[in-house]
């Protein structure tokens, strides 16, 4: 009987804690998601006021641009393995400055020998997919590209090839992350998410300079919001005096240890390029 | 002398040792902090293993290996798993498995990038995106021309139709241990999800993440059911051997602390653990209690003989602690053999069995006798059926020693004859008994679908840009042709199967058409074109090298073991070098292996390089321990035949292993080294207490015989049964390897005690007997003391 009551004795002090126990962390929880509620009412003005703001410096970054009409350039584009291996290839990249549409750009290779002569041609559209056509000097014809889901590897690259080019601003939507530096230079970090449902990024983060709206960086997150790939810019010259272009070009594949450098040289400007030579009845002739 | 100084210390300061001992365990019980569980079965493999070197260069270059692989079949086995239901299940699933942590690429039906004319242009897109919105009919035609793309049949859609798969490229990093139980716990969580959105499917997964997890699992349930199981084996036998539960509760405590040492001091060395390693604990505890058994005996012989009890502990130590310390040592040999073995798993089961063994050695002679002295246990009374049943035995070997011979020799022979039978041989499925979903599941999907096993071969050319070669093309169209056509081939996944569809696609379609462009300009071309339509997660990286100077291509084969795996590598080897000469000698020029490359290729060298690395580790385990009891016992010859006779047992259960299996796998190979030092116990107290018997009593060969096996029988018996039914036991295991380790142990122990008993005293007592008026006693007189 002794024992009976010593451990009743004991389970009533037992429950009597655990009960206490439970109501405490229910008003604990009770409290904080108060407070976060009231917090969260906050939220959705901060968030419009960060869209606007990243949307605004997306902008004025595009607006630097705004008169370039044509550019040229060489790419020299270097593959590397996480073992070291290393391959290359050359292309030179014409882009035409288009005022209603998106920018139209010729994509020439020149080296792999068995793949020069191939050209690409892009038609940028900011609000529908692109149009791409490839000149194949094999067969001297013009191919269009119909998939709409190009979010692969350029030319065995790290690179996907809207990576490559020439983004219009409204193929994303933004949020000001934050004011910060970058390598001493005061800077904004974007967020900028694709608005092309085929894209292969979730998201992507971006450095630019508060003084020229040059992009440093940009991290890449794959469909799973994991870090997929950072692309970072090095050697930025001003050309016409007005555009900034980089020499240089980085991108480090975290998930495959690869990596693929561009190395820009001979930019030229305001050339007299015509839409007739971004047509793609025109492209078997550009290949030359 | 400094033996018997340590004997006087340890009855001056008892405590003192005891919590010497103590510490000791608390020290490198800090190691045990260390230790983890390794999930990637690259354990096997040493670090500059060719294959794991091979497989490490690949993956650096065309991506990692590992894959989940997601099976949907319908649970009406009427129906099969291509209805409209099951087709938008497979869409769903498909989208799905993007979001499965680490996952690169993932590819089945639905999103598969079909290539076809469309007018003058070409269009590389899935059939059956957006199943939802096509008729029956129209998916039944997509299906049909999917099953005729090589890529497709027999990966994603089985031949049957009986299953569609999602083949999920994973990425994991380096030693994968959280991250792969991320993805299966991942994946099982989506499966149960779609489980009850589509209750009329199966939906089940397998691929190399569930395989490397299988690996996990079968160490863990190892570790929590063969330890308990070996400490309940060894309570019912201390029990009846001991009779004293406070002797059984000391003997326990000092097995589990002589664990707890190694695994300590495994932490600090080594802090991985393996399937294999977990294996080790109940193995120190078997061979621990040996030595707690002889030196308890000893004391409770002595107490009953009417001494003190520290007197006791004196004498069993004065008299036991030669033998024990002995026989660890040949143990110790035996276990540090398996540093020969080509896989490190295997060292490192070796080595911390053998830290195990010193550290039982140490606690056995100094923590229990410590113990005994602080606080002795009683004693009963003891006469045990073994003690009674010597003497006749004795006296039947010394009246029919021709018989006993002769039968024992015959049966040996008999049983040795078996090993011609075995082959190296390892199925990698038979690793797993039907308890695992794994096995399962495999099978299900070979039956249906595809094969476990996953050969890759890297066919390099001679110069950056070579793979547009046509004549390269066409090699690689052959190859694959071929390869098709052998009876192991599940599947083939190769470039030039899209070079022949894009061929076929720039020409209306037409089937005359796929073939391999004659032009290099053209395969390079087509190739840009294609990848220039390829979304992400389907890209050509895991199949080209990027400077475009190798391909890569990939088999499935159908359930098979090792040695199979092996005669279809041979076979791939000779028709290369016959019909492809440029890529072999570009393989021998860039020093690559040309063997296949994968996780299978690499169990099937492993087993099979093993047999000869454990060959020389076990000869030479088997010199130093002849060296040692031949110096031991201070008889060149007596010590030979001991040496001799415990060949038998070991060739006998391989004998007996070729009349039961025939398969000698990684685990298997290591059992000669593992037991050596385990069977020639017995015979070092049969043949110390013999001598003994002979040198210094002065008795006849007939009553050596007699007084040896009344003593040490006894004690050869019951710690052979201990230890042949603690190793049985471990036959419990569901980890094949571990299974069968345990019990061919368990079977050479018992045939070691066979020998000891019916082969080696009749050989002995006739031996003797000739030699009597010549050598032995010649050497018995002029040995020292």
């Amino acid at each position: 009987m002794h024992l009976i009551n010593k451990i009743s004795c004991r389970q009533t002090v037992y429950w009597l804690t655990f009960s206490f126990s439970v109501i405490a962390s229910t008003l604990i929880v009770t409290h904080t998601s108060q407070a976060s509620t009231a917090s969260n009412q906050q939220v959705p003005q901060a968030l419009a006021e960060a869209k606007k703001r990243g949307y605004e410096i997306a902008e004025n970054a595009d607006l630097q641009d705004l008169g370039y009409s044509d550019m040229q350039v060489n790419v020299k584009m270097i593959l590397l393995d996480a073992m070291g291996r290393r391959a290359e290839r050359s292309l030179a990249v014409n882009t035409l400055e288009m005022t209603k549409d998106g920018d139209r750009s010729l994509t020439l290779f020149l080296s792999p020998r068995d793949q020069k002569g191939t050209v690409l041609l892009t038609h940028a559209h900011p609000q529908a997919n692109d149009d791409q056509w490839l000149y194949l000097p094999a067969l001297r014809r013009v191919k269009r590209i119909t998939a709409n889901d190009r979010s692969g590897p350029f030319v065995g690259s790290e690179f996907a090839y809207e990576d490559m080019i020439r983004q219009e601003v409204d193929d994303y939507s933004y949020r000001l992350l934050k004011s910060t530096q970058f390598e001493d230079k005061p800077a904004w970090l974007l967020e900028r998410t694709p608005k092309d449902i085929h894209s292969g990024y979730s998201k992507q983060h971006v450095w630019l300079d508060k003084q020229a709206y040059r992009i440093w960086r940009i991290d890449f997150y794959d469909r799973k919001n994991t870090l997929l790939k950072t692309l970072f810019f090095e050697g930025y010259q001003q050309y016409a005096n007005a555009y900034w272009r980089p020499l240089r070009s980085i991108m480090e594949n975290y998930q495959t240890g690869k990596k693929t450098i561009l190395e820009y040289s001979d930019y030229r400007f305001k050339t007299g390029l015509t839409t007739a030579q971004f047509s793609q009845y025109q492209l078997r002739s550009q290949a030359h | 002398m400094r033996k018997l100084s340590l004997t006087h210390w340890l009855l001056c300061y008892p405590k003192t040792a005891l919590v010497g001992c103590l510490l000791l365990v608390l020290i490198s019980c800090s190691g045990l902090a260390k230790l983890w569980i390794s999930i990637d079965y690259q354990v096997y493999y040493a670090n500059d293993d060719p294959y794991r070197l091979a497989l490490n260069s690949l993956e650096s270059q065309y991506g990692k290996t590992q894959n989940a692989y997601l099976v949907i079949r319908n649970k009406n086995s009427k129906e099969n798993a291509t209805t409209p239901e099951a087709i938008q299940a497979l869409y769903e699933l498909t989208q799905a498995a993007w979001q499965i942590p680490f996952s690169q690429r993932v590819t089945s039906v639905t999103n598969y990038k079909y290539i076809q004319a469309q007018g003058d242009d070409i269009q590389v897109a899935p059939l059956l995106d957006n199943p939802v919105s096509l008729s029956s009919a129209e998916i039944k035609v997509a299906l049909q021309r999917l099953q005729q793309e090589p890529a497709v049949n027999q990966l994603l859609l089985g031949k049957d139709q009986i299953m569609t798969a999602v083949n999920v490229g994973l990425h994991l990093p380096d030693n994968p241990i959280a991250e792969t139980r991320q993805v299966t716990q991942y994946i099982r969580n989506m499966l149960t999800d779609f489980k009850q959105r589509y209750p009329h499917f199966q939906f089940f997964a397998s691929g190399s993440v569930f395989a490397d997890e299988v690996f996990a699992v079968a160490t863990e349930q190892d570790l929590l059911t063969l330890i308990p199981l070996s400490y309940a084996v060894l309570i019912v036998f201390l029990v009846i051997l001991l009779r004293s539960t406070r002797a059984m509760l000391l003997v326990l405590t000092l097995v589990t602390l002589s664990v707890t040492i190694a695994f300590g001091i495994k932490g600090w060395i080594n802090p991985v653990i393996s399937p294999v390693t977990a294996f080790a604990p109940s193995m120190i505890m078997i061979i621990a209690v040996a030595d707690c058994i002889h030196l308890l005996n000893g004391f409770m012989y002595h107490r009953r003989q009417g001494l003190t009890p520290s007197a006791a502990v004196i004498e069993s130590l004065r008299l036991n602690s030669r033998p024990v310390i002995l026989t660890s040592v040949t143990t110790i040999i035996g276990f540090l053999a398996m540093n020969f073995s080509s896989s490190p798993a295997f060292h490192d089961l070796g080595n911390v069995v053998a830290i195990g063994v010193g550290a039982a050695l140490l606690l056995a002679l100094v923590m229990l006798p410590a113990f005994l002295l602080i606080k002795p246990i009683p004693v009963t009374a003891n006469a045990s059926v073994i003690s009674r049943f010597m003497p006749y035995l004795a006296k039947k070997l010394a009246q029919y020693p021709y018989v006993f011979l002769t039968s024992s020799l015959l049966l040996s022979l008999l049983l040795i004859v078996g090993i011609s039978q075995n082959k190296i041989n390892e199925t990698f499925i038979a690793f797993f008994d039907n308890s695992f979903e794994f096995r399962q599941n495999a099978e299900a999907i070979d039956h249906h679908l595809t094969g476990l096993h996953r050969i890759d071969y890297i066919l390099p050319t001679d110069k950056a840009e070579g793979i547009f070669q046509p004549s390269y093309q066409q090699t690689l169209a052959k190859f694959s042709h071929w390869l098709r056509q052998q009876p192991e081939v599940a599947h083939v996944e190769t470039y030039s199967d899209i070079i022949k569809r894009l061929n076929q696609a720039l020409h209306a379609d037409k089937p005359a058409k796929y073939t391999i462009p004659d032009k290099a300009e053209l395969i390079a071309q087509y190739q840009l074109l294609y990848e220039l339509s390829l979304p992400y997660g389907h890209d050509l990286n895991n199949r080209i090298s990027f400077n475009h100077d190798a391909t890569r291509l990939t088999v499935r084969l159908w359930l098979t073991d090792s040695a199979a795996i092996l005669a279809f590598d041979q076979r791939v080897q000779n028709w290369l070098e016959l019909h492809a000469p440029d890529i072999v000698q570009t393989q021998q020029k860039a020093g690559l292996i040309s063997q296949g490359i994968g996780i299978d290729m690499m169990f099937a060298h492993i087993a099979l390089n093993n047999i000869p690395a454990m060959y020389y580790g076990t000869l030479v385990a088997l010199l130093l321990i002849s060296f040692i009891i031949i110096g031991a016992l201070r008889s060149l010859k007596v010590g030979s035949l001991g040496m001799l006779t415990n060949l038998f047992p070991i060739t006998m259960a391989f004998g007996l292993w070729g009349w039961l299996s025939g398969q000698v796998g990684l685990s298997i190979s290591v059992v000669a080294s593992l037991t050596l030092g385990l069977v020639v116990d017995d015979t070092v107290h049969f043949l110390h207490r013999y001598l003994h018997a002979r040198r210094h009593q002065g008795l006849t060969p007939s009553q050596a015989l007699t007084t040896t096996l009344e003593s040490s029988g006894v004690a050869i018996v019951t710690t052979s049964i201990v230890l042949a039914a603690s190793f049985a036991v471990l036959a419990a295991s569901h980890y094949t390897p571990n299974a069968q380790l345990g019990l061919l142990t368990a079977i050479t122990i018992i045939f070691a005690l066979v020998i000891d008993l019916l082969l080696l005293p009749p050989l002995l007592f006739l031996l003797d007997q000739r030699l009597t008026h010549l050598s032995v006693i010649k050497e018995v007189e002029h040995a020292p003391h």
